[in-house]
């Protein structure tokens, strides 16, 4: 019984994280079946931070500003909708730069409930900084503005 | 019987033989339980400062988040009448698993204990893991908890073991007893057991095949053969540096992420602890090398990018051999420990 967890258990999590791979390179096509990460979680693929950039290789920097109705301005930050860094950063950053109305009301009525004074548009910033061998160079950031509420069109 | 005498004493019986000896050996039952104390103490500790309970019953309200049910909670979910779990019962989950966290690591019921702590655990992050993103740093301890829940983890140091001393042979009968803590520690050195080594041997394993997979998975990346070092360039690591840094708040990712010589040489470092940490299975010493790199790694990673693989660290406890270190300082502190109360198998 335990050997049986033991190849089970070892068998399992080789053949997520290591046959996988030889699937993706053709090399053994008969693994090819393997379900997609998280399909058999907790047992994984740990292809974490494996893709190859080269020089030239660009990183955007955002920010997300709030313009109040007096005219002044803040920069956004998770803990403003109450949110976690990543939930922030790959779920609200990128609803606010698509314009994603609904989306972005549900933010903005967290942002509110949390006691937060309310804005009446947003301002967002890409910058693009390139990776050199000579260092990192920063461009001219993309920057739009937009009112709040957004319109459904957008 | 001649066909039973020939497996056994065949090369079928040679390889059985060789897997008792190499997962079945007798060995000490306190490396195991310092092992359970530490990988329950941090998961209790993880769910409790990482807030369980508020983002159990608050994550499906996040807007963007999709419900999209991972296998093994609906495997969970289907003993219950619904398809998303209302939020008395995600809260009861999680006190299930705080009870039977402190009950695992207090040794009580020591088995049942850390089978529904483990259930609770795989229940609640297959949950959170339930709405369109995952991430690595629990898998291995969900996974642990499971092997735990299936060994003697309470043969000694436990409120089980405690119990059973009290109501069974007593270790002081033998006339050889310690007074006081020294003295329960160096007679919880003593017990063995044949399922005393496996669950740790395993969890070694899916270290070392986890590592593999990270450091295979880089070198396998963009290049025109089987074996690149394209992620070796330095261009790699300093996006990563930035990126993460950036978005996580790191300063010190973002500093670092400007040099390109040392994200070079860290690069070749993260690779080659990856791709030869499986080392450790046939020649154990190099842990002494390997977990305090191991700390390095994952620690510049925290603060560098934020990555938190803290399970990690925590569960290189199964890495130690616990009895060879507390006999050292024991020796050292002048506790009596050899003589009677060390005579077993010489442990590997």
């Amino acid at each position: 019984m335990v050997s049986l967890v033991i190849v089970g258990t070892l068998s399992t999590q080789a053949y997520m994280a290591l046959l996988r791979m030889a699937c993706n390179s053709k090399a053994i096509p008969v693994f090819c079946e393997v379900p997609t990460d998280p399909g058999l979680y907790p047992f994984l693929d740990y292809p974490m931070y494996s893709k190859a950039y080269r020089e030239g290789t660009t990183v955007p920097d955002y920010t997300l500003v709030a313009i109040f109705e007096d005219g002044t301005e803040k920069t956004l930050t998770p803990e403003d909708f109450g949110l976690s860094a990543y939930w922030f950063n790959t779920s609200l950053l990128p609803a606010f730069q698509a314009k994603q109305a609904s989306e972005v009301s549900a933010y903005l009525a967290d942002y509110e409930a949390a006691g937060n004074s309310p804005f009446v548009a947003f301002r967002f910033e890409n910058t693009l900084l390139t990776i050199t061998k000579a260092g990192v160079v920063t461009g001219a950031p993309e920057v739009f503005t937009s009112p709040l509420p957004l319109g459904d069109e957008e | 019987m001649g066909i039973y005498n020939s497996l056994k004493t065949g090369s079928v019986g040679r390889v059985a033989k060789a897997w008792d000896d190499y997962w079945f050996y007798p060995a000490p039952l306190f490396n195991l339980a310092i092992s359970r104390i530490v990988a329950v103490g941090f998961q209790l500790y993880y769910i409790l400062s990482k807030g369980y309970s508020h983002k159990l019953v608050t994550q499906a309200d996040i807007p963007g988040s999709v419900f999209n049910p991972l296998p093994v909670f609906q495997a969970l979910n289907g003993l219950f009448p619904w398809e998303m779990p209302p939020n008395f019962f995600l809260v009861g989950v999680f006190w299930l698993a705080i009870v039977s966290g402190v009950t695992s690591l207090l040794g009580a019921k020591t088995r049942l204990s850390l089978f529904l702590f483990a259930l609770g655990n795989v229940y609640m992050q297959a949950y959170l893991y339930s709405f369109g993103s995952f991430h690595h740093g629990e898998a291995i301890m969900l996974i642990v908890l499971f092997l735990f829940a299936l060994a003697p983890a309470g043969g000694v140091l436990s409120w089980d073991s405690w119990r059973h001393r009290r109501g069974g042979t007593r270790v002081t009968e033998r006339g050889t007893a310690q007074r006081g803590i020294a003295g329960r520690v160096v007679e919880s050195l003593r017990p063995v057991s044949v399922y005393a080594r496996w669950p740790l041997l395993v969890t070694q394993w899916l270290f070392s095949i986890v590592y593999l997979s990270a450091a295979v998975n880089k070198v396998n990346a963009d290049g025109p053969g089987l074996l690149s070092a394209e992620w070796m360039n330095g261009y790699t690591l300093q996006h990563y540096l930035l990126r993460d840094g950036l978005q996580w708040g790191s300063e010190l990712g973002v500093w670092l992420g400007q040099f390109h010589v040392p994200a070079i040489i860290s690069s070749w470092f993260a690779v080659l602890f990856e791709a030869t940490f499986w080392l450790v299975l046939p020649f154990p010493k190099l842990i002494w090398l390997f977990i305090p790199l191991g700390y390095a790694l994952h620690i510049g990673i925290w603060m560098a990018q934020r990555a938190p693989f803290f399970h990690y660290l925590a569960l290189y406890v199964v890495f130690i051999p616990w009895t060879a270190v507390v006999k050292v300082v024991a020796t050292r502190l002048g506790w009596p420990i050899y003589g009677n109360q060390l005579r077993y198998p010489d442990v590997r």
